[in-house]
């Protein structure tokens, strides 16, 4: 049996998790032996992830780290592991609505959304590189496409991530077994989420999100939106004149 | 934001806060709030998993599994899996669930809560039997594991406790071992209720037996039905169920459709097509399951939804009691298509409001007719339980009065001294109203 490593920078985020499910029912199909490791800031919750996966049979560890900062463990662990594939699918959504705390949470923003990610990102790309093969999937967002008063800091976080994938993308396209995607999530219903209570009908559920994400990423696609009606309405939306736009409350 | 949660029989719709933590340790408990009830999969068909005006939390997310040994065949998974997922992972490793209901879709922590039975009770009991620690977490944030050698009382009460002894964070439960996934089935039809004792007599080393009736029949042919034993092969071949359906029932069903006349026509039709008397092999899907290969079926009833009637009499009153609710049923014109009888063992789990006791349940589906008609049914059929000192079930009642449930489970004085003071339904209201 082939040994397939996976890597999730987000041990315990709904979709991170759905998107690892999704993965190991298609690469047991394909009789692989699978380890992996969830890198999270809960011990508990990843505790119980890791046992729950123990009981599927597959091979699974964690790292425990609040993502405010680089942890050298982690970077190590990388550098030591072939890495098969690897998921990026912490952040954290501030409510840039509070007055209480509005600068240290956007100063907390920037750590998480942006400061470690970016640097965890090219760890991995630098360890790709040597392997010459391997498969990065980012977990972004279409707020990333269009400031808007309701979340930019996490928009403009998302925004340096596209930013930051595509130039990946460009450095490592002289490697034909490496495949960096970028997803662009549109309205999922996770623990990121679960905070919003009205949920309209272009919300989906995580699962449905992973089995997209999956088949995108299989297809090599470098940056697609899930689900991929968001690609016209974030479109739209940029194409509205601007004193249409500043009228909408979103 | 309120929303409604809506149980199996469609019938009860109130308004409650919803929440659905992705982990245990996203419940977070507000002691000034007092309404709090457990809802899993919504399989129960009454009240006991809901409230009004309360705090709803879905346990949908909460179902990682914990431990498995596959030598010894016990699972330990949080309570909001269901038997569907269970048996995904423990079939293929050759094991199956010491008892299981007519769904799979019911959750470890419903199937705990309601102490269900399935067609193997004259054998091995309710699924309390096979039930060795759960883990709990009261309203104040303590949590005790409960089993036979500790906090016995707490496991006997939260085993049939209605989810009011504190949330079941987990159980620890034994699994049966199989040698295929194939059983062989054995279909007898029976004329009357008289036959159908003396081949539940005669089928007592069966594993797994139970029996459809028709009950439209009267005079000699009153409780004619089929009668169905099975047990599981040793061929070594195991295969998974697949989720896949038939067919699914859209929400607003027009529920005309299933009126006396179809309900006769169906009833004839399923006591004289050919596989009624017959030996065949087959999977345990279809055994066990039948009903849940139709997606929502539960909408064949409409929007008005349906009852469900379930109550279980001692063996000396079991022929009487059965005769005297046949007869009720057609004094009223309420026929039922989903009707079952059972006949019971004398129960081993240790579950102290457990609905099993020895002698023979009837089940069976009531539609929610307008005018109060099947509610005056169903109070009506509650008078011929208590003359025959039998039992109805809660996790299918709806409508039960409080003085009936207090004199069928006894023991409700000990579950209402250790419930959780937070911890609420609607059923519970309903049986505590004085």
């Amino acid at each position: 049996m082939n040994r397939y490593n996976i890597v999730l920078f987000g041990g315990s985020s709904t979709i991170g998790i759905k998107y690892l499910v999704q993965r190991i029912k298609t690469l047991k199909k394909k009789n692989m032996n699978i380890s992996i490791l969830l890198i999270g800031k809960n011990k508990v919750k990843l505790s119980s992830e890791k046992k729950n996966f123990q009981c599927f049979g597959i091979n699974t560890d964690f790292f425990i780290s609040n993502f405010e900062k680089i942890d050298n463990k982690i970077i190590n662990t990388i550098n030591s592991i072939r890495l098969d594939e690897v998921i990026f699918s912490y952040g954290k959504l501030f409510n840039n609505e509070k007055k209480q705390n509005y600068l240290e949470n956007i100063r907390k923003n920037l750590e998480i959304n942006i400061q470690s990610k970016l640097l965890y990102l090219e760890t991995v790309a630098l360890r790709l590189e040597k392997q010459k093969k391997g498969t990065i999937v980012v977990f972004g967002s279409v707020s990333g496409d269009l400031g808007r008063k309701s979340n930019y800091p996490y928009g403009a976080a998302n925004s340096a991530l596209e930013n930051y994938v595509e130039g990946l993308q460009h450095k490592l396209s002289k490697f034909n077994k490496i495949n960096i995607s970028l997803i662009k999530l549109g309205f999922v219903k996770s623990n990121m989420t679960d905070h919003i209570k009205n949920k309209n009908l272009l919300w989906i559920s995580s699962s449905s999100a992973a089995k997209k994400i999956e088949r995108k990423v299989l297809n090599k696609k470098r940056k697609s939106y899930v689900p991929f009606f968001w690609f016209w309405i974030m479109l739209i939306l940029k194409s509205l004149p601007k004193f249409i736009f500043n009228k909408l409350n979103i | 934001m309120k929303k409604i949660l809506l149980s199996w029989g469609n019938i009860h719709k109130f308004k409650n806060e919803l929440s659905y933590p992705r982990y245990v340790e996203d419940i977070n408990f507000n002691p000034n709030k007092k309404n709090y009830t457990f809802y899993g999969n919504g399989r129960s068909y009454g009240d006991v998993c809901l409230n009004n005006n309360g705090d709803l939390i879905n346990t949908k997310f909460l179902k990682r599994i914990r431990f498995c040994d596959w030598k010894k065949g016990i699972i330990e998974a949080e309570a909001g899996i269901t038997f569907d997922e269970i048996l995904k992972i423990s079939v293929p490793n050759g094991w199956f669930l010491q008892v299981t209901p007519g769904t799979k879709y019911v959750t470890l922590g419903g199937a705990i809560a309601n102490d269900v039975h399935g067609k193997n009770h004259h054998k091995v009991g309710s699924f309390g039997s096979c039930i060795k620690k759960i883990g709990i977490i009261k309203t104040n944030g303590k949590k005790s594991i409960l089993s036979k050698s500790k906090n016995y009382n707490l496991f006997k009460l939260t085993i049939s406790g209605l989810g009011l002894t504190g949330f079941i964070e987990w159980a620890n439960i034994k699994l049966i071992p199989i040698k295929s996934t194939t059983m062989k089935v054995e279909n007898i039809r029976f004329d009357n209720l008289d036959e159908y004792f003396k081949i539940n007599k005669a089928s007592n080393r069966w594993p797994y037996t139970v029996a459809w009736f028709d009950n439209f029949k009267k005079g000699n042919y009153l409780g004619r039905g089929v009668f169905t034993r099975g047990f599981f092969l040793k061929d070594n071949k195991f295969k998974v169920h697949s989720s896949k359906k038939l067919i699914t029932i859209p929400k607003n069903f027009p529920s005309f459709l299933l009126n006396n006349y179809f309900i006769k026509l169906f009833n004839k039709f399923y006591w004289s097509r050919p596989s009624a008397n017959k030996e065949f092999y087959t999977h345990y899907d279809n055994f066990f399951y039948p009903l849940d290969k139709i997606k929502n079926w539960n909408n064949l009833y409409g929007e008005r939804g349906f009852y469900q009637f379930q109550c279980i009499f001692p063996e000396k009153f079991s022929k009487k009691g059965i005769k005297e609710i046949l007869s009720k049923i057609k004094k009223h014109k309420m026929m039922s298509f989903l009707a079952v009888l059972k006949t019971h063992k004398k129960e081993t789990s240790p579950g102290l409001n457990s609905f099993c006791i020895k002698g023979t349940s009837i089940a069976m589906d009531i539609a929610n007719k307008d005018g109060n008609k099947s509610y005056k049914l169903l109070k009506d059929l509650e008078k011929s339980v208590i003359k025959f000192n039998g039992k109805i079930y809660p996790a299918k009642d709806s409508t039960m009065s409080s003085k009936t449930y207090k004199k069928c489970y006894p023991n409700w004085i000990k579950l209402h001294k250790f419930k959780d003071p937070n911890l609420n339904s609607l059923f519970w209201k309903r049986v505590n109203k004085n």
